[in-house]
């Protein structure tokens, strides 16, 4: 199936299918509900029943038409099937079946269980378009429970010495996450207000957040305080007697404690990492493999040495350190 | 002492924010090492692999590494290298690579040797053995050495193992703090610990000599640079200046010259060793004692009075000094104080009696001696500084009578009188990523002014002067201010305004603005300025005319 790149997505030419993006003609299918994978130009658009409640919020305008999972619907020309990536709420694999062959689409994806977001489920494809924001070796996270421990411990210790943990993780996703592994670890919590709009969805599809309270001036007694990432010099951050826990991916390299001023550096990452995206490739079982976003290139070098076919699909695609900037508090 | 501990006290170190939080993780590691192991753990800590005052030198460079890391990980060298890039940090990015993959097999016999080897844990002495062999080994034999050194380690091991021998530990631990640990762990006084360090010239030694509660009892050993006493600035002349004697405040190359019959070297301000001045070495040699003197290197006249710096530059920074240079560019050296001769230190005795041993040294030829002159009102301190001024000098120096020289602090003992030289408000242009502490930040700027026609022209490139704060603030800033990148370099739209100090202004063709500023350092970042109020070039002619109007050299 010939695959074009458009913007952050994908153009399918055969089945006129436009992934995370838009083109005139072709049939917009929305992965998840982050801004660098909404279509901003489309007026119409298919995605999963969670991202079409957040897709609402985010951009009214659109006309989304549901995808109930793992149902293959007749979108355009092709069959499109929906699987659960565990990026965030909602967020889905899109397969494509057109005159006989398969794609897998995976948009964000992560290989580890969470607790806000079921796990994906990896079909099998002819080809497979993977995201490879941490496709370097070096990305090796920790196992998943050791990092909610330590986020637990932090709180605790940070509380009991009388100052304020502040979690920063991004507004859809992340900062949900931290919140469910705070309160299943007995910490209540607080959610700015940026988080709170997405957490009503959240709790429309079954999440339950019920030690944490919405964000008010002057109040942070007794809990830990969840915000995104780009609130990290706000006076509402620097004025307290805060002790700072970065939760991203990006914070597996000692460089993040400076570049956020953090204390804990927790790589909890919504992605998959270096050998998690290895174990997407094995499940699927392609014959052809495109990577996008990140360290595409490097991702599929290392594909080709293993025998496999593989080629990096990001064009003029943002250097390392931009696309790290880029996606410092999305990850 | 196991390597693993010093590792992973370093670990904590990095993970742990407030000086004094970290002074304590390193002073427990200190108070519960062996005696044998602390010598080399507090040098380890420090991030050096040996004393200060130790001449050998790892010479383990890029290559040596990238042989070796490429022979352990199981990784290629376009992958190797796209890590090594992201992660900024040798050390570190080895630590993520052998970590969670086995690292390549090497043969059956091999193999054995490791399951063998990884039963002993690496000890602290084991690795100031492997930093040792390195130091005396061939080229060739480097990279096998350090490979068998990380086949040893656990991957927090390999890391600081490493980084020690890059040269940079990246944990927000300097060497003062070190000092700090070390009396915290021995129940001894600060300033007798960095003295005793500075004496010696290894932070080792002086955790053991606090061990046994013996920090008097240092030992000065020469060819290692003591910390440099520092004056503290002064508008214009106090009203009495009879506590002081005066000298000269040259504008040259403030460095410390070590000296015996055998052997010389300069120190400068950095503490770093300065080669490119033999001539001064070989006199300093023929004096025919044992000294260590203060002092500066100047540039000369042919009529004896001193060159502007631009001219002591061209010696600057070269591997070999030829016939010719030495030349064209004639240097010497101007003593003004002396803290060690024929082994007895002096640095404690008063500047009366130091000048005293000084002055029986009969120095001539390229090493001379910088007059003392006397002054009784402010009158005549004021005319001391012109006559400074004219046999083009920077300024006065006053020392006060009867002081000790305090090694490596400034106070108020010396004190310095320089013409106030003017700041430039210019706007940033460039910026690129800056190293160690600063990696992954837009920390080195680049500024210009503006031009007759109103273009803007680059002058000058700082790379300090501004908070950790700031420099997070603007890195932000900078990016969104992005307009194009080359490399690790973003130009940027011309729209922060900073204020800049330097000490002066040269002719430069590296700029476009046709000068280059002196020592630039960012005085303020200027947000109550808007870009159309930055200086001119013309302005910045008017000070180096101002600065002496050297032309380029």
């Amino acid at each position: 199936m010939k695959v074009e790149t458009l913007g952050r997505g994908v153009l399918l030419p055969g089945p006129k299918l436009a992934l995370d993006t838009s083109a005139p003609g072709f049939a917009s299918v929305v992965s998840h509900a982050h801004g660098d994978h909404i279509p901003w130009d489309a007026r119409e658009a298919w995605a999963s029943p969670e991202t079409a409640d957040l897709l609402a919020i985010r951009k009214p305008d659109l006309r989304v038409r549901v995808l109930p999972w793992r149902e293959p619907t007749r979108v355009g020309a092709a069959r499109v099937t929906l699987f659960p990536a565990g990026h965030i709420l909602g967020s889905a694999l899109t397969l494509v079946e057109f005159e006989g062959s398969r794609l897998l689409y995976t948009a964000d994806t992560k290989t580890r269980d969470a607790l806000t977001t079921p796990r994906a489920e990896f079909p099998e494809a002819d080809t497979l378009i993977v995201e490879s924001t941490f496709g370097l070796p070096i990305y090796h996270f920790p196992p998943a429970e050791a990092l909610r421990a330590s986020a637990v411990a932090f709180a605790k210790e940070t509380l009991a010495a009388g100052e304020v943990p502040v979690f920063l993780g991004y507004a859809l996703g992340k900062g949900q996450e931290i919140l469910a592994i705070l309160t299943e670890g007995g910490v209540p919590t607080i959610a700015h207000g940026a988080l709170g709009t997405m957490c009503a969805v959240y709790e429309r599809h079954g999440a339950r957040f019920p030690t944490t309270r919405p964000y008010v001036a002057g109040d942070v007694e007794g809990a830990a305080l969840v915000v995104p990432g780009s609130f990290r010099e706000h006076p509402m951050i620097t004025k307290l007697d805060a002790r700072i826990a970065y939760c991203s991916g990006w914070a597996m390299l000692s460089k993040s404690r400076v570049q956020m001023d953090a204390d804990l550096l927790l790589p909890l990452s919504d992605h998959a990492d270096y050998p998690g995206l290895l174990e997407i490739v094995e499940k699927v079982k392609p014959r052809k493999v495109y990577a996008n976003h990140g360290y595409a290139d490097v991702f599929t070098h290392l594909l080709r040495k293993k025998g496999m076919d593989a080629t990096p699909l990001t064009v003029g695609h943002l250097d390392e350190e931009q696309e790290g900037q880029a996606r410092l508090g999305d990850a | 002492m196991r390597f693993e501990e010093v590792a992973a006290c370093a670990e904590a170190v990095g993970a742990t924010r407030g000086t004094h939080a970290k002074r304590d993780v390193v002073a427990a590691l200190l108070a519960r090492a062996d005696p044998e192991s602390l010598l080399h753990a507090a040098r380890f800590l420090a991030g050096s692999p040996f004393a200060q005052c130790d001449k050998r030198v790892l010479q383990v460079g890029w290559s040596t590494l990238e042989r070796a890391a490429l022979n352990l990980i199981a990784f290629d060298q376009e992958t190797w290298r796209a890590c090594h890039r992201a992660v900024g940090d040798t050390g570190e990015t080895l630590a993520l690579l052998v970590g969670p993959y086995p690292p390549k097999r090497q043969g059956a016999q091999r193999t054995l040797f490791e399951i063998a080897a990884k039963e002993e844990p690496f000890s602290v002495l084991e690795a100031a053995d492997a930093y040792a062999r390195l130091a005396a080994s061939t080229p060739a034999a480097r990279p096998r050495l350090v490979e068998e050194a990380w086949r040893r380690m656990s991957p927090v091991e390999v890391k600081y193992f490493t980084k020690i021998m890059t040269g940079g530990m990246r944990i927000g631990l300097a060497e003062s703090l070190v000092e700090e640990a070390i009396a915290k762990a021995f129940g001894r006084k600060v300033e007798d610990v960095r003295l005793a360090n500075m004496v010696s010239g290894d932070v080792g030694e002086a955790a053991a000599l606090a061990r046994e509660d013996k920090l008097g009892q240092a030992v000065f050993r020469m060819f290692h640079p003591l910390g440099f006493m520092l004056a503290s600035p002064l508008d214009e002349a106090p009203d009495d200046p009879a506590p002081f004697v005066v000298e000269d405040k040259f504008d040259g190359i403030r460095a410390q010259l070590h000296a015996t019959r055998e052997r010389g070297e300069l120190y400068t301000r950095t503490l770093e060793e300065a080669g490119e001045f033999p001539e001064i070495v070989e006199a300093a040699r023929r004096v025919g004692h044992e000294i260590v003197l203060d002092g500066e290197v100047l540039a000369v006249r042919a009529d004896g009075r001193a060159a502007p710096f631009a001219l002591l530059q061209r010696r600057l920074g070269r591997k070999s000094v030829s016939a010719a240079l030495r030349a064209q560019v004639p240097v010497r050296y101007v003593a003004y104080d002396i803290l060690f001769l024929d082994g007895e230190p002096l640095y404690r005795k008063p500047l009366e009696e130091r000048r005293a041993a000084l002055d029986s040294l009969g120095l001539s030829g390229l090493l001379t001696t910088s007059p003392w002159r006397h002054a009784s009102t402010k009158a005549e301190v004021d005319a001391l500084f012109e006559d400074a001024r004219a046999r083009g000098n920077e300024g006065l120096m006053l020392k006060r009578k009867g002081s000790a020289y305090d090694l490596g602090k400034r106070g108020n003992q010396w004190l310095k009188i320089k013409r106030p030289f003017a700041t430039l408000d210019v706007v940033v242009t460039a910026a690129e990523v800056g190293h160690g502490k600063r990696a992954g930040l837009l920390s080195d700027v680049t500024f210009a002014v503006r031009d007759a026609e109103g273009k803007l022209a680059n002058v000058g490139k700082a790379y300090t002067g501004l908070t950790d704060e700031e420099i997070r603030r603007m890195t932000a800033l900078l990016k969104q201010l992005t307009i194009e990148r080359y490399a690790s370099v973003h130009v940027v739209r011309p729209e922060i305004v900073l204020e800049v100090a330097f000490d002066s202004v040269t002719k430069s063709a590296r700029h476009k603005s046709g000068y280059a500023l002196r020592f630039p350092r960012i005085a303020r970042w200027r947000t109550d300025k808007p870009v159309s109020e930055i200086d001119t070039v013309a302005r910045v002619e008017e000070l180096w005319r101002a600065s002496g109007g050297a032309e380029t050299l």
